[in-house]
């Protein structure tokens, strides 16, 4: 086999193995891929707000409507969302995607948050997009602290 | 010419040596066979839709745990198991989420959502995420 055909062999084994593992595989691929996605730009919106504790973003991304489920709350509205989860984002400082799946209107994403002192929280965020706004959440806990304030 | 014929050659080879993707049908026929084990207590029916390699991952304390171990700690919890519901299943390629309901025989409802891997048609691996309820079936929990 000619050097060149080789080298030409090699490069196409390793395309055919990454799109088979999905390609996109660390936090900052996963993201963009998931911006890619119809409804994945919002869900982005949704962890940037929160990471630079924009209010006003999450404002624009929330459905009339709109409700926050997770362990310890059961559909509240943007009001009760503001006053008793809110005050999370200013202990959280970064938001990673690990994976996700996108159809139609529902987006399952598994993140990982750390917060300002180094504490780690892997969640999976179930998110319900209509008409480009974000019309439900609901948490699950994974391992780690649950959500910044959790005092774990 | 022979340059196509050995670049078909070795895509072929890659494709079998990373495995198949399992159908959309597959995946969630995998995924309800297996609690279905639970609820009827089959643990055949349960061990068949893993991998030998098969591992688990939960909150409590379960970090990659082989089948053998899963079968010690997790299985006993198929005596609450009543009735499992699924309202929602997404699949993507070699991977799975599933929203379920578990309704107890004491009459709780745990609501998880779990990640899935699979291999060879099988599954390779799930991470359980707790929901509201009572995070897993015969748990003490307060609710």
């Amino acid at each position: 086999m000619k050097k060149s055909t080789f080298l030409v062999n090699i490069l196409l084994i390793w395309a055919a193995l990454s799109v088979q593992a999905g390609y996109a595989q660390t936090p900052a691929d996963q993201a963009a891929r998931l911006e890619n996605t119809p409804n994945g730009k919002v869900v982005m919106a949704w962890y940037t707000a929160w990471v630079k504790k924009d209010w006003n973003l999450m404002q624009q991304i929330l459905a009339d409507g709109f409700t926050f489920s997770s362990p310890l709350d059961d559909h509240i509205n943007i009001k009760v969302l503001k006053e008793r989860c809110w005050p999370n984002a200013y202990n959280l400082k970064r938001a990673d995607v690990e994976k996700f799946v996108a159809n139609g209107e529902d987006v399952f994403v598994i993140s990982t948050g750390w917060t300002n002192n180094g504490k780690s929280l892997r969640n999976m965020d179930c998110f319900k997009v209509k008409d480009g706004k974000i019309t439900a959440y609901e948490c699950f806990f994974g391992p780690g602290i649950s959500f910044p304030n959790s005092g774990k | 010419m022979k340059l196509i014929l050995s670049t078909l050659l070795i895509l072929g080879f890659a494709t079998f040596a990373n495995g198949q993707i399992i159908t959309k049908q597959d995946a969630e026929a995998r995924i309800k066979n297996y609690l279905s084990g639970f609820e009827k207590k089959d643990w055949n029916l349960v061990a068949s839709q893993f991998t030998d390699d098969f591992n688990f991952t939960s909150p409590a304390g379960d970090d990659h745990i082989s089948l053998a171990k899963y079968k010690e700690k997790c299985y006993p919890t198929s005596k609450f198991f009543k009735k499992v519901e699924f309202p929602k299943i997404m699949v993507e390629g070699n991977t799975a989420f599933a929203i379920y309901d578990i309704h107890t025989t004491d009459n709780k409802l745990v609501h998880n959502v779990e990640y899935y891997t699979f291999r060879d048609g099988k599954i390779k691996s799930i991470e359980c995420f707790f929901g509201v309820g009572n995070n897993y079936p015969g748990n003490n929990k307060n609710k």
